[in-house]
């Protein structure tokens, strides 16, 4: 009988599998608004997940990275949505922050190569972690911890040539600017470049403030005691440094390893996922044409895909569609 | 009339049967230890019928009684249902009422004596905020949870009233207490929040599927920990008080699909 069953499983496998591929056809098919179209709603905070090819080499995902990084910062500011981050669970994107921001000021909105100003790096105006309270300038609200946790994020801004450049206002955080020689109706976009780190070892160095506080502050330890609920100063310390998106993009390159109507997170921070509403762009086949078929880096079959404008317009077109209840 | 109700009995052995067969067919691969739903779409589909939110939440807790039985009957070891959120204390305070009415009833009809909870030998633990209930729930609470104290054959955590940053907050505070009271300093990880979690402390293993449906595609404060890692987020259109095996079926083929696939990718031990 367990062998017949085992048989069975198979089938209803096989079954399931051509369901799937048939049901991901069809969706691929269905059309997406286009990228400049009016819609319902747009987020004012996009998260963009990129999930690396398995197999690839760490610098071919980089090289993909960049570029999916490169078209969505691109759309967003064509769109008007204000805020992007862009994460990866491995820290690919924030150990080449650096390229990211030479990349973002040598592509103008659309996509054609031009001049731009040289970057500029803004550094924060107090010192990081071990600065006496006085001169912290952005601290969260603190009757708790009198240090500040180390998150691991780094912002970008990028601004038209119409707009002043932003002060920095990121603790601990080397904030890059650059000025597009572009149009100048293209909006403003703060990036945010985070990695599985700027999450749960996030909230841990969060609690180890609160420790050295309270082995400090007799007080604290009271307030701690006390059980009063520390939701502000989390609230505070975990997303001043990376505010909550209210989509979130997942975007695997290549194929995936297994056909899947699921989704996962691959580490983002928990805490700001709260409300945010989630989408997976549909599974590319391996060897179809590359989209950026002019960088011979993917005109060969087996290479990472780059996300794709319908990905993106498919993502925007489902979250203008969606409703919000907030527990009511 | 006689014979009307001997076919209505066939039918549910039938289906009865069914069920037990297709449960046989996903056992032959590898099952969830623990899965997670969120019941969303009662007041839906109430509406959708001409009903009051209050019948939506009676055909919810048939769902999930149905819910329940199918995943311990395949061996899924933990199950975790968002219940009530914190801010579900902003609905109208007549659903507020019945649904606290609900979990006092049937919180003890399913730990007594032949209800679902002592059939499979499951442990039930309430999670969340419980001091913000009425007394008359903490009660039926606290006297359910004794009931099922002893059971060990798997867990059922109902999260009520809960919110995914009450939970992280209260394991960074315990972890905060718990350091200052060793008296030095020490460097804190994850593990010691994770460790902490309230459904870590309840016993329950890692999460591996966490369902919503309804077909919203968003957390909404439910074990945002817990998932973001290693768990197939599952969102479905059904509306709670529809779910069924026919809902669970292709979540287990997709689960089954991402262990082989792991098993495949992993290189062969010596």
């Amino acid at each position: 009988m367990n062998m017949l069953n085992s048989c069975l499983l198979r089938l209803f496998h096989l079954i399931y599998a051509a369901l799937l591929a048939y049901s991901t056809r069809q969706k691929a098919q269905g059309l997406a608004r286009p990228l400049t179209a009016k819609r319902k709603k747009l987020p004012s905070h996009l998260c963009l997940v990129l999930v690396p090819q398995e197999g690839h080499s760490r610098d071919l995902n980089e090289l993909a990275f960049l570029d999916c990084l490169k078209r969505v910062a691109a759309w967003c500011r064509v769109t008007g949505i204000p805020s992007l981050t862009a994460y990866d669970s491995q820290g690919i994107l924030l150990s080449c922050s650096d390229s990211i921001q030479e990349q973002l000021s040598t592509v103008p909105q659309d996509g054609t190569e031009d001049e731009s100003t040289e970057p500029e790096i803004e550094y924060p105006l107090t010192p990081p972690i071990s600065e006496p309270p006085a001169s912290r300038s952005h601290s969260p609200t603190s009757e708790f911890a009198s240090t500040i946790p180390t998150i691991n994020v780094v912002s970008i801004q990028c601004t038209s040539l119409k707009n002043p450049r932003q002060p920095c206002r990121r603790r601990n955080v080397a904030v890059k600017t650059s000025s597009l020689k572009t149009d100048t109706s293209l909006h403003d976009l703060t990036i945010y470049l985070a990695s599985r780190d700027s999450g749960k070892p996030a909230v841990a160095s969060v609690a180890e403030c609160l420790v050295r506080d309270g082995l400090a502050s007799p007080r604290s330890q009271l307030a701690y005691a006390a059980g009063q609920y520390l939701t502000t100063y989390l609230r505070d310390a975990l997303e001043g440094p990376l505010p909550c998106p209210d989509l979130m993009v997942i975007y695997q390159l290549g194929s995936p390893p297994y056909a899947q109507r699921s989704i996962e997170l691959h580490g983002y921070p928990p805490w700001q996922l709260n409300l945010t509403e989630m989408h997976c762009t549909l599974p590319k086949a391996l060897c179809s044409l590359p989209v950026s078929s002019s960088d011979p880096v993917f005109a060969t079959a087996g290479t990472p895909m780059i996300i794709s404008e319908t990905d993106f317009c498919r993502a925007l077109d489902e979250f203008a569609g969606a409703e919000m209840r907030l527990g009511k | 009339m006689f014979l009307h109700e001997l076919i209505l009995r066939f039918w549910a052995w039938l289906q009865a049967r069914f069920t037990a067969w297709i449960l046989a067919i996903l056992s032959c691969g590898p099952i969830p230890q623990h899965v997670a739903f969120e019941m969303d779409g009662n007041r839906r589909y109430a509406r959708k019928r001409g009903k009051k939110a209050q019948e939506g939440h009676y055909a919810g807790f048939d769902a999930l009684r149905r819910a329940l039985d199918i995943c311990f009957k395949m061996n899924i070891r933990c199950v975790s249902v968002y219940s009530f959120a914190i801010s579900n204390f902003n609905r109208p305070q007549e659903e507020v009422d019945t649904l606290m009415g609900l979990a006092e009833s049937k919180l003890l009809e399913i730990c007594q004596h032949e209800g679902l909870l002592t059939k499979h030998g499951v442990r039930l633990n309430v999670i969340g905020d419980k001091k913000l209930f009425p007394k008359n729930v903490q009660e039926a609470v606290q006297k359910a949870e004794e009931l099922t104290r002893h059971n060990d054959k798997a867990i059922f955590n109902m999260l009520m009233p809960y919110d995914s940053h009450y939970e992280i907050d209260n394991a960074v505070r315990t972890a905060v207490i718990d350091v200052v009271k060793e008296g030095k300093p020490r460097h804190l990880t994850e593990k010691d929040i994770d460790d902490r979690m309230l459904t870590t402390i309840a016993g329950s293993p890692p999460l591996d599927i966490l369902i919503r449906t309804s077909g919203v595609k968003r957390l909404s404060g439910f074990m945002l920990w817990q998932c973001s890692d290693d768990t197939q987020i599952q969102f479905t259109d059904t509306y709670w008080p529809d779910f069924g095996l026919r809902d669970l079926v292709p979540v287990v083929l997709d689960y089954q699909r991402k262990v082989w696939s792991r098993q495949k990718s992993r290189p062969p031990t010596l």
